[in-house]
């Protein structure tokens, strides 16, 4: 299988990266049985580490990141997607060491699946959660640490909610966070129709723009096309 | 080619039920503006802030912020305002935007090829293959001083100012519209970049085509030299002229003639 980097089991999986720079495969929750998945990643000394994560369907990645040597860098990029059924993400960066950067930009879209009929039914709503922890030990120096949280919700029964967190017991420490939910942008969906492009098209579009920065950082042809026809079938859906 | 006839249209009306801003009422915009315009003709329509030139180029395009209460347009012997944005769009009517919308992630290539499509699919021609594509947009792109590469970058993210006036004149050249409507077109461009756009507007007038062009100033006329003036204030045409007009209202202001 694609995704074999990081075994795709439910139990604790732990994985190190050694000194240099790695440009990991995607971990992916499929979802469809509401699976959760627990990982975590160790960086050493001087490890860059490019990370994309994925649920896309009924599913929960729990993401535990430690930065353990001076040096270390994680660039994670991640996207959930609730297409009728709920899918989370939440991610704890832990910086350990002196001289470690981090960057998070976590993209989530919620969306109420089928048509009027489903709506009815609580499960069927469509609920995107994120949850974003940085963590800065006691002790260590000049730390650089960037989370973001950029959300759509596509029809009014669905829901984002996000919620990033700090939690610093250091001084040197440059950390900033945000977050924003929003519809899709009406004045650009008007922009595309006005040169011919039907409105469900641009809206597609436009959420397929949404995601191309998340789903460009996987690190293979395959990976970027498995991950898309993916995220197609549960737009479309 | 465009007949517009007694056209009213106001904004910030409320549909039943729909949740909004402000206080719901009803403010009209333009109170019964009348214009001709035949192929091959150029018009500016000119006016102080706030008279309705940008609403007029708005309903025009169909944009669903604005209501029209009352009046007919006529584009091509159709009923212009029965028509959805998009069938307006392939139709051949180009709305060139005062402020074009950013787009991330969705690159220009990606973009012109679905509207180029759509609109050779109304003109009854086949579908452009891709080497014939690229080829039309290095031309066009020529045409108006942007690089061939900005075509693969995202609609208008990170574009200066000028370069998003630019890309609205590219986009027109490749749609080649019927009529084209450039609502402040001229807005925010320095000298050189107000000649480029001005010269690329130009070589696309023909016979066949016709263009409204939207403005403040009188210096986009310097360029692009318009077979008819008119005057908007009010929400109507209140004064229709020659180039000469603009002139005069350029040495004397609106306050002068409105």
């Amino acid at each position: 299988m694609i995704f074999s980097n990081i075994p795709e089991v439910a139990a604790d999986e732990v994985v190190a990266f050694e000194a240099g720079d790695h440009a990991a495969e995607p971990i992916v929750v499929k979802g469809g049985s509401g699976v959760i998945r627990s990982v975590k990643v160790v960086l050493g000394a001087g490890a860059r580490l490019r990370l994309p994560v994925f649920v896309l369907g009924r599913g929960k990645l729990a993401l535990t990141v430690d930065l353990a040597g001076a040096g270390a860098e994680l660039h994670l990029y991640g996207l959930f997607i609730a297409a009728g059924m709920d899918a989370d993400i939440n991610v704890r960066v832990n910086h350990l060491a002196s001289d470690t950067l981090s960057r998070q930009l976590v993209k989530g879209i919620a969306t109420e699946a089928g048509e009027a009929g489903a709506r009815n039914v609580d499960a069927e709503q469509g609920r995107g959660e994120f949850t974003g922890m940085i963590f800065v030990a006691k002790g260590v120096q000049r730390v650089d640490a960037q989370q973001y949280s950029r959300n759509i919700q596509l029809t009014p029964g669905a829901r984002i909610v996000t919620r990033p967190q700090l939690e610093i017991y250091a001084d040197d420490v440059k950390c900033s966070h945000g977050a924003t939910v929003g519809g899709l942008d009406e004045e650009a969906i008007f922009y595309m129709r006005q040169r011919g492009v039907d409105e469900a098209t641009a809206r597609r579009m436009q959420l397929e723009g949404f995601v191309a920065d998340i789903v460009s950082r996987c690190p293979t042809d395959d990976s970027r096309v498995e991950i898309a026809v993916r995220i197609d079938k549960l737009l479309t859906q | 080619m465009l007949s517009i006839k007694d056209l009213h249209a106001s904004v910030g009306g409320r549909e039943a039920g729909e949740a909004g801003r402000g206080d719901g009422a009803e403010r009209e915009i333009l109170r019964g503006i009348n214009l001709e315009v035949r192929a091959g003709e150029v018009h500016a329509i000119m006016g102080p802030n706030g008279s309705g030139k940008s609403t007029l180029a708005s309903v025009l395009a169909g944009n669903p912020r604005f209501k029209v209460t009352s009046g007919e347009v006529l584009f091509e012997e159709r009923d212009l305002l029965a028509l959805s944005v998009e069938e307006r769009a392939r139709e051949g009517l180009f709305l060139g935007f005062q402020y074009p919308v950013e787009i991330p992630g969705v690159t220009m290539a990606n973009f012109m090829k679905a509207a180029v499509a759509e609109r050779r699919k109304a003109l009854g021609l086949q579908t452009l293959t891709a080497s014939e594509f690229l080829a039309m947009t290095r031309e066009k792109a020529a045409l108006v001083g942007l690089a061939p590469a900005m075509i693969s970058r995202a609609v208008n993210e990170g574009f200066s100012g000028g370069e998003k006036k630019k890309n609205e004149i590219f986009q027109m050249a490749m749609l080649a519209p019927r009529l084209a409507v450039l609502d402040e077109t001229d807005s925010g461009l320095d000298i050189d970049a107000l000649r480029v756009v001005g010269e690329g507007v130009t070589a696309l007038r023909r016979k066949d085509n016709a263009i409204v062009l939207i403005t403040h100033y009188q210096r986009l006329l310097d360029y692009i030299v318009p077979d008819y003036v008119h005057v908007l204030a009010g929400g109507r045409i209140v004064l229709s002229g020659g180039r000469d007009l603009a002139l005069r209202l350029e040495a004397e202001g609106y306050d002068g003639i409105v």
